[in-house]
């Protein structure tokens, strides 16, 4: 324990209750002066609400019936409107994970840092600019003299958040909240951001609460660590034992479904674990971990034609004053019974890959073979039976999925389209695949909106199995899933691999998921293939500094010293 | 980029656009005077009262009423390029002229509507919002709702009944003092007095309209995250509102006024007929009465320029409004 | 010209991003800027459900709403039973003239300049509005929804001419061309009818275009065109039924507009002649408003209770469809 004069904030208690429900119970946690200290958590466990709290920003229709917030010996929830204000940006300060939409779109972000330092330091118009401009020095936005007077719509995302830390840390506050401010960012860019969010807490000896879904962050930039789940701390221990076998099951859980580039794990090897939460007969959760027994996989048939050659293939959109070739001369080839995994970051061509391939935009050169025919040009008729051999699984389980249809309905409708007129038949088949799928029969009268995230991923699956494809165009499938389910949803989709004989294309951001499930990796950038490579040999001889840097990034960048902080 | 460069870009942009657009309602305008019922010759037959089919027939070739339509087509725009949209003989002058005469009377009338109109509908879309789901809210939220449902023309009747019959404020109809010699600042409360009916009869949708909108265009903003970023910067509720919040509301506003200007063109017509105000309405109301589909269909592509103007003022607020319009992708 | 995005706040200012409204979901956050993970199960929780009866149950809970729906049943019932009630040429004189309301017990609402019974000219007006106000807003959706949907689906140069008939009929001012086309067609019951629908299919076809291109991209849209669906499947099957909440709002509100506007007309002497309506009762009471204002004062009050019912449902339908301000409503 630390004395007490270095202690910076203190939350005990605290309850957030929005009318009958309380989303966060009783939380207790420290943070002191110049440390980080990480909460962490899945969807639902109450981690943003927290730091909303202690900034007095919950929503109108929310309160905090009981609690304390000691900040520097004062109770925050004691004081008035007023005094809250002057700690707000001045005392503390708070940065957020959508940098797109947190910054006003219609003021300059000269304007928008001066304006905090206007209000709390009662700088002059032009002094405030002085130290707008400096700022942007310090929060390395190049150019600072010129793009001050830039509007937010100007930046890419990972200079608005840099504006966004500019505002933060204007006034020197004693206390930064981060939360989620990378999630949105690309792996390079997330870096960049800790990085520089860790830089600033030492030059300006800040406490840092970072909140974050996500372990590698937590485990490369705090020292201390609270686990929240469902609205209670499991939890609080130093970061340095995170990953130890003596933590709670959640953690230890949360710790092994994370796939760590530097763990090296293959889906051929290892299974994921499988956190289970049984709420038991007096109201406690019991947190168990399953891991499932590895099974054998056929080999990957190298001989065979491939089922999918894809040569020179360019596609150029065109609006009506430009021209974005989103996509340039890809050549990639996948053998029966293989993953072939892509990664790239925003705006590498990845997703325009997978459209071109799945005959959804047309290409503007080069060509597709799918199952040893040309599909490149296929009419919509001779493109029909193509199109059921060749499926795909996406991103957004929210987006993915009609809303207004039941489940029946959208596994239904392929079949009546492809021709099976048998309602017995249609209704085995989808009996089937809810079972491929480990889904209840159960849910097939009811909607989208009733299902979690999850379990809405697993219903993309069904729609994309329930056709019997052979190859599988996985676009992002487990980025918007909280880690639990995203190990859930790894496993499935081996499994299938292995049951129904699928070949994927397996397109994601993150570097650890790809190395996990791929048998083979590309790596995409500025709409081209500039690697490619075996499983293994990718990560551990890349050739480009590109992917260098894309593994530096995933992989933790300089580590921090962490010597410092103990 | 400058405002002024972003101003600018725009402002080319709305009149290329604009371009088609005239020409589609001129061709649309023109064959809907080929529709209307009898031609310029059985109109000037009738107010002269009398024709033969000789005449009839000397008089079409005169205007070339016999030629093909796309011939007449062709006369028909080469004249708007004169800037000319045909005679009137009902009223004896070139229906261009006419209808710059009463221009003004109704661009008057319209300006102090849309004036009231902005006024009081921000004002009170900024009380709902600010009240929102309380007691306030609601009470204006219906109030608006009333004012929406209301006809202009009906209200203007029974503010006639209240303020010039029964109180005997305010003059029920024109647009001035006959025979008066005001001069100075008694004109002007003159002319006053006799706008505050209409003008407040035409308003009262308008301000319902607007009130609704600013509503919804501020709870919709300050559900967004900039807001939030606003207030953990310390500042207190009002300057959020009006730096942050309102300046974000007023570009939806701001669409939605000019929006409105060809249906308040279409609101004026009514209203003027019931006060007798010299207008473009009552212009149109005469000519329907008298079956005078030159000046009529002059009215419509006139009142629809005018709307084409009016988009582009709109255009070019936006642009000095929002950053991110005009801007080269 | 005017942006798009514009229009779909003219008939929706509130859009169906969803979010479970207090009454039934107390327990959720209601903030919307919370966009963690932790938000999402929230925000996305309540997508209507599509059978449509929590809707249902949100409209009738409504006070409003319910309101509106009573009143306007009644003036259903009215314009029903007007034959019956009051049979008879409603413009025939039956009484004395100039009968103030509650003077004579068989003219309730008394009589106008001509002896005609006003309550029997309500009756029947109600007719007339009603017919103009559900065949304008049938044929106008029915034009309008072809349009935008077609322009909004497929894009290109199929919406690039779309738009530009669009915008020629936007940028005409509505009320003006209204009575330029019905002094050209001569006014009858239909032909007022067509041309309100006319004037008003643009404003449907400007919203429909909006959601179909917003909806066109969304992923499950994308997923029926990998499964090889064809385009009348997916126009009719996934994006229309998700379109349709807005457009559902604005039909309730194109009623109450193309009664307003055949009221106008016929106030203005352009109503079919033959039909008494609420527009020419008060058209034909003006002149003697200093001495009978109640012959424009009680056809008025129609006017606004109707109309008023109509925007109050379509107020409840928008709450109740779209719920994502209710909550600060309620």
């Amino acid at each position: 324990m630390s004395p007490a004069s270095s202690r910076l904030l203190e939350v005990e208690n605290l309850t957030v209750r929005f009318g009958s429900a309380d989303p966060v119970r009783h939380l207790s946690f420290s943070v002191d002066r110049g440390e980080t200290v990480a909460v962490v958590g899945e969807s639902g466990s109450g981690k943003s609400l927290s730091a909303l709290a202690l900034m007095r920003l919950l929503p109108r229709n929310a309160e905090v019936p009981n609690g304390r917030i000691t900040f520097e010996g004062t109770d925050l929830l004691k004081l008035s409107d007023r005094d809250i204000r002057k700690v707000r940006g001045r005392e503390i300060a708070m940065i957020f994970q959508e940098p797109m939409t947190s910054l006003n779109p219609v003021a300059t972000i000269g304007n928008q840092i001066a304006e905090v330092l206007r209000l709390h330091e009662k700088l002059s118009r032009k002094e405030a600019r002085a130290r707008a401009i400096e700022l942007l020095n310090l929060v390395k936005i190049p150019d600072a003299e010129k793009r001050v007077d830039d509007f937010p719509h100007q930046l890419s995302g990972g200079q608005r958040q840099r504006v966004m830390i500019a505002i933060a840390v204007a006034c020197k506050p004693k206390l930064l909240i981060a939360d989620e401010p990378t999630t949105a960012l690309d792996a390079t860019i997330q870096a960049q951001i800790l990085e520089l969010l860790d830089e600033l807490r030492r030059k300006l000896s800040m406490g840092l609460l970072l909140i974050t879904h996500d372990l590698g962050v937590v485990s490369r930039w705090s020292d201390r660590v609270v686990v929240m789940y469902h609205g209670d701390k499991l939890e609080e221990l130093p970061t340095s034992e995170l990953f130890s076998p003596d933590r709670h099951p959640y953690t230890r859980g949360l710790a092994q479904a994370s796939i760590r580039l530097e763990d090296g794990v293959h889906y051929t090897s290892r299974t994921l674990s499988e956190i289970r939460v049984v709420r038991d007969a007096d109201g406690q959760n019991d947190y168990q971990i399953r891991q499932p027994v590895p099974r054998d996989l056929p080999p990957v048939a190298n001989d065979d034609e491939p089922i999918l050659q894809v040569d020179g293939l360019s596609v150029t959109y065109r609006t009506r004053n430009r021209e974005n070739r989103a996509l340039d001369k890809a050549t990639l080839t996948l053998a029966k019974g293989e993953t072939l995994g892509i990664v790239g970051e925003s705006g590498s061509g990845k997703s325009t890959l997978s459209k071109a391939i799945m005959r959804l935009v047309n290409a503007e050169s080069g060509s597709i073979r799918f199952q040893g025919q040309d599909i490149t040009s296929l009419g919509p008729n001779q493109l029909q039976p193509v199109r059921r051999d060749l499926q795909m699984i996406f991103q957004d389980p929210f987006g993915s999925l009609n809303p207004r249809k039941s489940i029946r309905d959208i596994l239904e409708a392929p079949l009546i389209v492809h021709g099976v007129r048998d309602a017995a038949e249609r209704r085995q088949r989808i009996a089937q695949t809810f079972d491929h799928v480990r889904l209840p029969l159960s849910a097939a009268e009811r909607y989208p909106h009733e299902f979690s995230g999850g379990q809405r991923q697993r219903i993309g699956i069904a729609r994309a199995l329930i056709l019997k494809p052979s190859l599988v165009i996985c676009d992002e499938p487990v980025s918007a899933l909280d880690v639990s389910i995203q190990a859930q949803i790894l496993n499935l989709l081996v499994d299938l691999k292995r049951d129904l004989g699928l070949s994927y294309l397996f397109i994601s951001h993150d570097l650890a998921v790809v190395q996990y499930i791929s048998d083979r990796v590309i790596v995409m950038k500025d709409s081209r293939i500039i690697e490619e490579s075996d499983h293994k040999t990718i990560w551990r001889q890349p050739k480009t500094d590109y992917t260098r840097a894309l593994i530096a990034a995933a992989a933790g960048g300089e580590t921090r010293n962490r010597a410092l902080a103990s | 980029m400058s405002a002024l460069l972003r101003i600018l870009r725009t402002l080319r942009r709305t009149l290329l656009q604009a371009v088609p657009t005239i020409l589609g309602i001129i061709i649309l305008n023109f064959f809907l005077l080929q529709l209307a019922p009898g031609d310029a010759a059985d109109v000037m037959a009738g107010e002269a009262g009398s024709a033969t089919v000789e005449t009839m027939q000397a008089l079409r070739e005169r205007f070339g009423l016999d030629n093909p339509v796309l011939v007449q087509l062709a006369n028909y725009l080469g004249n708007l390029a004169q800037f000319s949209l045909g005679f009137s003989p009902r009223y004896g002058m070139p229906v261009t002229e006419l209808i710059g005469q009463r221009l003004p009377g109704t661009l008057t009338l319209m300006a102090m509507a849309l004036a009231i109109a902005i006024l009081i509908g921000l004002t009170l879309g900024s009380l709902m919002a600010a009240f929102s789901g309380r007691l306030p809210d609601r009470l204006l939220s219906i109030l608006a709702l009333l004012f929406y449902s209301v006809p202009g023309f009906w209200i203007g009747l029974m503010l006639i009944v209240l303020f010039s019959v029964t109180l005997g404020w305010l003059p029920s109809g024109g647009a001035g003092t006959i025979g008066s010699s005001y001069t100075g600042f008694a004109a002007i409360v003159d002319k006053a007095r006799y706008m505050v009916l209409p003008a407040t009869s035409l308003a009262l949708f308008y301000v319902a309209i607007y009130a609704r909108l600013t509503r919804a265009a501020m709870l919709e903003v300050k559900n967004q995250d900039f807001v939030r970023t606003a207030y953990a910067k310390g500042l207190s509720p009002v300057v959020v509102t009006v730096k942050h919040v309102l300046r974000n509301a007023l570009i939806p506003i701001t669409t939605m006024a000019g929006m409105h200007v060809g249906g308040m063109l279409g609101g004026a017509v009514v209203v003027e007929t019931v006060y007798s105000w010299p207008g473009l309405g009552r212009l149109a109301f005469e000519a329907v009465m008298g079956r005078d589909y030159t000046v009529l269909l002059g009215i419509l592509l006139l009142s629809s320029i005018l709307v084409i103007l009016a988009n582009t003022v709109v255009d070019l607020a936006q642009a000095w409004l929002d950053p991110r319009i005009g801007e080269q992708k | 010209m005017t942006t798009e995005t514009a229009v779909t706040h003219a008939a929706t200012p509130i859009q169906s991003r969803a979010s479970a409204t207090q009454a039934e979901k107390p327990d959720t956050p209601q903030w919307h800027n919370i966009k963690a993970p932790d938000a999402r199960t929230t925000r996305t929780a309540s997508v209507s459900v599509p059978a449509g009866r929590r809707e249902l149950a949100a409209f009738l809970r409504n006070p409003n709403a319910l309101f509106g729906l009573v009143f306007l049943s009644l003036m259903v019932l009215v314009a029903l039973i007007a034959p019956i009630a009051f049979p008879g040429d409603p413009l025939g004189m039956v009484g004395k003239p100039f009968l103030w309301p509650g003077q004579d017990a068989a003219f309730p609402l008394g009589t106008d300049s001509m002896g005609r019974n006003v309550l029997a000219g309500l009756f029947h007006g109600a007719r007339i509005s009603l017919f103009v106000g559900l065949t304008a807003t049938a044929l106008g959706l029915g034009v309008g929804i072809t349009v935008g949907s077609l322009a909004g689906y497929f894009g290109g140069w199929v919406d690039d001419v779309l738009v530009r008939i669009i915008e020629i009929f936007q940028t005409l001012p509505n009320f003006v061309l209204l009575v330029v086309l019905v002094a050209i067609a001569q006014p009858s019951a239909t032909t007022v009818s067509v041309a309100i629908a006319i004037v008003s299919w643009p404003m449907v076809a400007r919203l429909t275009r909006a959601e179909f291109r917003a909806i066109r991209e969304k992923d499950y849209v994308v997923a029926a065109r990998s499964l090889g669906f064809r385009h009348p499947r997916i126009i009719f099957k996934e994006i229309l039924p998700n379109a349709l909440p807005p457009l559902i709002v604005t039909a309730s509100v194109m009623v109450a507009t193309a009664i307003l506007m055949e009221s106008a007309l016929s106030f203005m002497g352009l109503g079919d002649p033959n039909v008494v309506s609420w527009g020419s009762m008060i058209g034909n009471g003006r002149e003697l408003i200093r001495t009978a204002w109640y012959l424009t004062f009680l056809p008025g009050l129609a006017i606004v209770f109707t109309v008023l019912a109509l925007n109050l449902i379509g107020d409840g339908l928008n709450d109740a469809l779209n719920p994502r301000f209710s909550e600060e409503r309620s």
